[in-house]
């Protein structure tokens, strides 16, 4: 591999941790709002039963 | 109580600026940054590679922060802000250890030696995913919370080791000489200066970033843990009523 093909490979692989950790936190914030839609109904369903 | 996310923080804003410096730094590192004479080419992984290190300590100064205050005061809102540098900090340290041997193996000939720099800075990442599965495996919240704050400060004393590993020891990593300008062959000349330090900001920056946005999904939960507690738990018996 040419230096080039080594500094394609370091940005690469830098950029690909950073955007795969905002992935993986995006993922993370949608199933807590799923977790909340579950609460929340969850509540309504105790209040009615009320 | 609300548990929908506060949009009031500014995070949005500073997320715009985070990139458009991180593109800015790219730019630069590739468009007005010299040739360096010996190295060539893979020598602009210096504009990667020491800001990634640096944001590691500043990240992981972070959490030894965190975790001390912790200990002293046991308040969540510091456990909350060393759980979450921690993780962010272990992105970075991954940054650094994936590309330090990717700029060693054509300037060295190897991507890895157990020299004291490099052995010293994978400590450090293994502390990191061992505090990280210890947050995920560990147990009772308040039990975890105290023993990763106890992991946390043990395991600052790897930084000083890394920092002056390469003065202590005889290594194949050289000695930083980013600051120290003015003699022959010694620190940067002023255009690489300027693409280290807006590198540097960038690389800052996107850790600010990530930091803020990781704070808010773990005060979420830990809100919503609360939440469900509440709603899971059993209703009180009334005394005196018949079945």
């Amino acid at each position: 591999m040419s230096n080039l093909g080594f500094l394609f490979a370091g940005f690469t692989v830098a950029w690909g941790l950073v955007f795969g950790y905002v992935w993986f936190l995006a993922r993370r914030s949608q199933s807590l709002e799923a977790r909340l839609d579950g609460l929340e109904r969850r509540q309504r369903d105790n209040a009615s039963a009320d | 109580m609300s548990t929908r996310p506060s949009r009031s923080d500014g995070l949005g804003s500073l997320a715009i600026v985070a990139f458009v410096l991180s593109a800015v730094s790219l730019g630069l590192t590739f468009l007005y940054a010299p040739t360096e004479r010996v190295e060539g080419d893979i020598q602009r992984m210096l504009y990667l590679h020491v800001p990634a290190a640096f944001t590691m300590y500043v990240g992981y100064a972070v959490v030894f922060f965190a975790s001390f205050m912790y200990l002293l005061r046991r308040e969540s809102r510091w456990d909350e802000l060393a759980a979450s540098a921690a993780e962010v900090g272990t992105v970075f340290t991954s940054m650094m250890i994936t590309t330090g041997p990717i700029w060693a193996k054509p300037v060295w000939g190897t991507y890895w030696t157990w020299d004291a720099r490099l052995t010293s800075a994978f400590v450090l990442w293994l502390i990191l995913i061992g505090y990280l599965m210890l947050r995920a495996y560990g147990g009772h919240a308040e039990q975890v919370a105290r023993y990763c704050a106890v992991l946390a400060i043990i395991g600052f004393a790897d930084l000083p080791i890394i920092h002056y590993s390469v003065q202590w020891w005889r290594t194949l990593h050289p000695d930083a000489k980013i600051m120290t300008e003015g003699s022959p062959g010694q620190g940067l000349e002023s255009s690489m200066m300027i693409t280290f330090a807006v590198a540097f900001a960038a690389a800052l920056l996107t850790f600010t970033v990530l930091l803020k946005l990781r704070l808010r999904l773990e005060r979420q939960n830990r809100r919503l843990d609360a939440l469900q507690r509440e709603l899971t738990r059993p209703s009180p018996v009334v005394l005196g009523s018949t079945n």
